[in-house]
């Protein structure tokens, strides 16, 4: 016997004590066979439709429940009896209301979208976002673009602030010409075979051998 | 101390870095270009030659007197090096100079020019051989080597009965004339030169050598002098050159890779970097350093260890 059976019991157990109208009997027979239906659901998996639509149902079926206490008074119980069985009707229709329909929802499996109906969302995402243009240069092009226009910048700016030289630095005498100049002369003597001679102004010191003097060549 | 540590660390990792011997090939060597080395070696001639070095420069005129290996070197009266004497064997050169009275006695290294000359033809150097015309009244066979790129590197005009050279004309990189020598007259009929005649024994005079010249220049212009190591390199001459930028020791240095000049100034001197590795310039402890030479890698190693900052 599960909760829902002993509800009803002690419901009926209650409504034994008096004398109900038929019609009101009938009524709370409905609302009791239709609670006994849902209770005895087997355990399926219904289409999302038609869940919805018994979920519409029983919730017609709970809002026409709390009315029958409404119809209490037409069968002249007691004062307090009327009192106290409304109070438990619509207590108990209050929280079977809530519970058997938190139940119901707790059941519902997870509704998790079938791979086809999730191709079918992708195709429309990847169709409604319009895909970038591959623009393979445009990885380097911006950077040094950016880079470019930096140093354009620095030296508009340097130029502005300091003028330049009038006589340019290439103009000056480097040393290192002159070096390399010299360095050359020198390889020019040895590359000759010829040894390289000082620059003195002439001092006749030793008088040449007069059998090796070029005069007799 | 540090100097001579300098010395040896230069020496050590110049070793490693030397032209391997190159091995005589005499059958490849053309017999005009065997004629030529056994006159230097062992022939007899005088004569007056004619030198230009660089375009413009005023020619040099020079008395030559040569006996084998030996030679003798003099100039007219009316020449500016007037009562210069220079006298050669293989390995040494003493040159004597009358201002000072001295006698600068330099050790050769053993790569002469003569000696540079086979080499190209063992190394297989393009040549071509030609008939060169007549210089000084006698009939010349002319070498001609080329360099890697197929200029001319250097020009001999030898003689075609003894294998003399009577003109020799060398070119730079890039295929121009940079020096010559050409014999106005020669003489092989000269008397037997006496050994006396090398000798050179001038009385009175200091003999000295290019390092005591280096090191007298360089305290006269207030520095402290830097030597490359021998044997790899033979230091030539040391001269003081009075340029606008201000005075240097120039030492110029024989080695394997050619020649190479060592600047040296007392001062910090305002340079724009050199744009080839053929010139390397640094500054250190006030003083401003240059090295200059055909082989970019050797000097920036004999740099470094001499002391350039990377």
């Amino acid at each position: 016997m599960n909760e829902f059976e002993e509800t009803d019991k002690t419901i009926m157990g209650s409504l034994l004590e008096f004398e109900p109208s038929s019609e009101w009997r009938k009524q709370l027979d409905r609302e009791l066979q239709a609670i006994s239906l849902v209770v005895a659901l087997p355990e399926i998996e219904p289409p999302a439709s038609w869940r919805a639509s018994l979920d519409e149902r029983i919730a017609a079926l709970a809002h026409e429940a709390v009315p029958l206490a409404g119809q209490l008074p037409d069968i002249h119980p007691t004062a307090r009896w009327r009192g106290d069985l409304d109070a438990k009707l619509v207590a108990l229709h209050s929280e079977r209301k809530q519970s058997l329909i938190a139940r119901l929802l707790r059941r519902l499996p997870e509704d998790s979208p079938n791979l086809i109906w999730r191709s079918q969302l992708n195709e429309r995402v990847r169709v409604l976002a319009k895909p970038r243009k591959a623009r393979p240069f445009a990885n380097v092009f911006k950077p040094t673009a950016a880079v470019g226009l930096a140093g354009i910048l620095m030296a508009v700016v340097i130029f502005q602030m300091r003028p330049m030289p009038v006589a340019s630095v290439s103009a000056e005498p480097n040393v290192v010409d002159w070096m390399l100049e010299t360095h050359e002369q020198s390889v020019a003597y040895g590359d000759l075979g010829v040894t390289q001679p000082a620059e003195y102004s002439g001092v006749a010191f030793i008088e040449e051998p007069a059998d090796l003097s070029l005069g007799g060549i | 101390m540090r100097f001579l540590l300098t010395v040896a660390n230069v020496g050590l990792a110049i070793g490693s870095i030397q032209a391997q011997p190159v091995m005589a090939r005499t059958a490849d060597v053309p017999p005009i270009i065997r004629s030529f080395a056994q006159f230097m070696r062992a022939g007899r001639v005088a004569g007056t030659r004619r030198i230009e070095i660089g375009q413009g420069a005023k020619p040099i005129t020079e008395f030559i007197v040569k006996n084998g290996e030996h030679m003798r070197t003099t100039y007219p009266q009316n020449s500016p090096m007037f009562g210069q004497v220079i006298v050669e064997s293989r390995n040494i050169r003493k040159h004597y100079d009358p201002v000072r009275n001295e006698v600068v006695v330099t050790e050769l290294h053993p790569a002469s020019q003569d000696e540079r000359i086979l080499n190209f033809v063992r190394r297989r150097v393009k040549f071509e051989v030609a008939d060169g015309g007549k210089v000084a009244g006698q009939a010349t066979t002319a070498v001609t080597f080329f360099n890697p790129r197929g200029l001319m590197q250097v020009k001999l005009w030898l003689d075609t009965q003894t294998g003399f050279p009577l003109k020799k004309v060398t070119y730079n990189a890039a295929g121009h004339v940079q020096a010559s020598f050409e014999f106005e007259s020669v003489n092989y009929e000269t008397r037997r030169p006496r050994p006396a005649d090398f000798e050179l024994n001038v009385p009175n005079a200091k003999t000295i050598n290019p390092l005591d010249v280096s090191r007298r220049i360089a305290e006269a212009i207030g520095l402290t002098p830097i030597f490359l190591p021998k044997p790899q390199f033979f230091l030539q001459s040391s001269q003081k050159h009075e340029s606008r930028f201000g005075d240097f020791l120039v030492q110029v240095y024989e080695g394997e890779i050619g020649r190479v000049t060592l600047f040296q100034s007392g001062r910090l001197i305002r340079f724009q970097p050199p744009a080839s590795g053929q010139a390397l310039v640094w500054q250190q402890n006030g003083q401003t350093y240059a090295l200059l030479g055909q082989a970019p890698g050797v000097l920036q190693r004999l740099a470094r260890l001499l002391g350039k900052p990377d």
